[in-house]
């Protein structure tokens, strides 16, 4: 032991000088250029804005977490990396399968461990049939529900095409992702009147972090979660269905007590998200707020100990009435 | 899926401008629609029946106005329930 001890001290200025320069390097890649250059003006509710720079490639895949929230516009995509491992939450909407293909690319993943698609919403699995056809699957995960659109009927056309069949979780399950552990919330029921309460919902943990991505789950589902005594408490909530009125109950906030809140939504989208009263409850809770409209691609990484972020937190503006 | 016997040209033609208004979603006052190409539209909500839901097919009206095409969704959702029927594993 005392060996060892002396070893490392004795190269302790070495030790400090490496991570001096791989600060230097994280520096002069990620955050700076990406609040810069993340929006092309955006016309209507699908700015496939460029692709933001990202973090060294390294990040996330020698263990710890790298959660990338990407600039889709009004939709959802989420590249979780950890140790080598990949799983692409949501691919955005179908006119961003290039930018999700491209960003994934640039990233060096050739293979998705897994790939979530949270509900058979256009602006959640439009990119995701592009996904498969471009990268290595091993599982998918869908609810059990279906949609008659042709954007639903791509993706099953794409899986078939792999020979990828789904799986649908069940609250409770869980899978390990490199060092990160996912755990499923939601859907609770078989039943909902509206496609976004069928969103799987997962928290995925590492070390004394953990991440809540609450897909587009609305009121009904967190009621759900909050009855079902399972661990809800997060880090970082990827606050649900873009902000908007019908999610993010003061119940559900005080449950998850998060630290930092995530926003998935458009710039000057028609839908009034994020909702004025979302943006009140979290400003009254005095949780920062990083959102895709203002910040571009948000990249999100944990040591295990703390998760710190590519760039400033936004500002509590609302969308305005739709 | 074949139409139905109806083997005049353009026929399919018909039935693809039929059933290419798809209500997505929801958002507050407007549907998303996948549209042509898979282009994605907004229309008013006021502008639909009150009981339109997701998955239904539009048919624009001459007044501007959508109905909800019963037969075409009907068609739609038999459709996806042969394609998905062996996606998931068996419910346990």
């Amino acid at each position: 032991m005392t060996f060892i001890l002396r070893r490392y001290g004795r190269q302790a200025p070495l030790l400090a000088l490496v991570v001096v320069l791989a600060l230097l390097v994280a520096a002069c890649t990620s955050p700076s250029t990406l609040t810069a250059g993340g929006h092309a003006p955006a016309p209507a509710d699908h700015p496939p804005g460029p692709t933001a720079d990202t973090p060294g490639p390294s990040a996330g895949k020698s263990g710890g977490l790298v959660v990338h929230f990407l600039d889709v516009g009004q939709a959802d995509s989420i590249l979780v990396e950890s140790a080598g491992h990949t799983m692409l939450v949501d691919g955005g909407n179908n006119g961003d399968a290039r930018t999700v293909v491209g960003y994934l690319k640039k990233r060096g993943v050739k293979r998705l461990d897994a790939i979530v698609g949270t509900h058979p919403h256009e602006d959640h699995i439009g990119g995701l049939d592009a996904v498969m056809k471009a990268f290595e699957v091993a599982t998918v995960y869908l609810p059990r529900v279906t949609t008659t659109t042709r954007t639903f009927q791509d993706v099953v056309a794409a899986m078939k095409d792999r020979g990828l069949s789904a799986s649908a979780p069940r609250p409770g399950d869980s899978f390990r992702l490199g060092d990160a552990t996912c755990t499923v919330l939601a859907p609770e029921s078989a039943r909902y009147e509206d496609l976004n309460n069928y969103s799987i919902v997962l928290r995925v943990s590492y070390g004394e972090t953990s991440f809540l991505l609450a897909g587009d789950a609305e009121a009904v589902s967190e009621e759900e979660m909050l009855g079902g005594g399972r661990e809800l408490s997060a880090t970082v909530l990827k606050v649900g269905h873009h902000g908007s009125n019908s999610s993010t109950t003061a119940a559900l906030l005080r449950r998850v007590k998060p630290r930092y809140a995530v926003i998935s939504v458009g710039r000057d989208n028609t839908y009034g998200h994020p909702a004025r009263s979302t943006m009140l409850r979290l400003k009254d809770l005095g949780i920062p707020v990083y959102r895709t409209d203002e910040n571009g691609t948000i990249v999100a990484t944990s040591d295990g100990r703390a998760v710190t972020f590519n760039t400033k937190p936004g500002d509590y503006s609302d969308g305005g009435e739709p | 899926m074949r139409i139905s016997s109806d083997a005049k040209p353009g026929g399919h033609v018909r039935e693809e401008r039929l059933v290419t208004m798809i209500v997505d979603r929801f958002e507050g006052p407007f549907a998303v629609v996948e549209g042509r190409g898979r282009q994605m539209v907004r229309i008013e909500r006021r502008l639909l029946p009150a009981d339109a839901r997701e998955g239904d097919v539009l048919r624009p009206t001459d007044d501007g106005r959508y109905v909800v095409d019963e037969v075409a969704t009907l068609r739609r959702r038999a459709e996806v329930d042969e394609l998905t029927r062996d996606l998931w594993g068996p419910r346990d």
